[in-house]
């Protein structure tokens, strides 16, 4: 339940969703579920010529299992709260 | 179940449910790169989901073609992504044109064989493709997926 927390705490900042398939999406986050399912908003893709089908695709659902990594904006990655975060999951606290 | 732990309609505008795109139009897009477009009338917590008026689009290079596909129910775990699409934008690009479904099916196979003689073709001009073939050869790579 770490990361779902830790990707709460990020909802409606700007990140980058790379996919699987290569396809990296920009947008607002605008929630995130269990499964890590992503809902996006404003979204643009980075390489938009090479992915035409996405001009009028503004929001978006990924499906958690096709993510690859989550691009976070440098203020958004505090590691001593994560890694205290951790240490108190792996006490089963 | 406690009536009490319904989601409100507020809890469904702030949640990743799909619910906010019933019956809007929607693309949906497939591990093996399809992509579909139609109205979303049902889905689950798997992403599940019902298409209505599903129609496959087929994209090649500049050309693209809509086939139309019907009712479709589209198990989750080939779901890669799915798009609300905008109506008051253009879906695609001004320069791409619509073609027949004959017509992109031959586009198909036409940069499906020179995908598969790819190496062979780049040997045989001395690795010097004309700019054409090199941008039908790079449009053959771009519609790869996983």
């Amino acid at each position: 339940m770490l990361f779902f927390s830790y990707f709460k705490d990020l909802v409606g900042r700007e990140v980058t969703v790379e996919l699987k398939n290569d396809l990296a999406i920009r947008g607002t986050l605008h929630s995130v579920d269990q499964y890590l399912n992503i809902k996006l908003e404003n979204t643009r893709v980075v390489d938009q010529d090479k992915y035409p089908h996405m001009l009028s695709v503004r929001n978006c659902f990924i499906r958690g299992s096709v993510v690859r990594y989550v691009q976070l904006p440098p203020e958004g990655v505090d590691i001593e709260i994560l890694h205290d975060a951790t240490r108190r999951e792996a006490r089963g606290g | 179940m406690n009536p009490m732990s319904w989601a409100t309609p507020d809890d469904v505008l702030l949640s990743t449910s799909l619910a906010t795109y019933l019956d809007k139009k929607i693309i949906v897009l497939l591990r093996d790169g399809r992509k579909l477009l139609g109205l979303l009338r049902s889905f689950d917590q798997f992403a599940n989901v019902v298409l209505e008026g599903a129609c496959e689009r087929v994209i090649v290079g500049d050309l693209y073609c809509d086939v139309p596909l019907g009712l479709y129910v589209i198990r989750g775990e080939n779901v890669v992504l799915i798009g609300e699409l905008d109506l008051g934008k253009e879906e695609l690009p001004p320069h791409m044109a619509c073609v027949s479904e004959a017509e992109i099916r031959k586009c198909w196979l036409i940069l499906d064989s020179m995908d598969h003689c790819g190496f062979l073709f780049a040997s045989f001009s001395g690795g010097k493709l004309s700019s054409e073939l090199a941008f039908l050869y790079s449009s053959c790579w771009h519609t790869r997926q996983f």
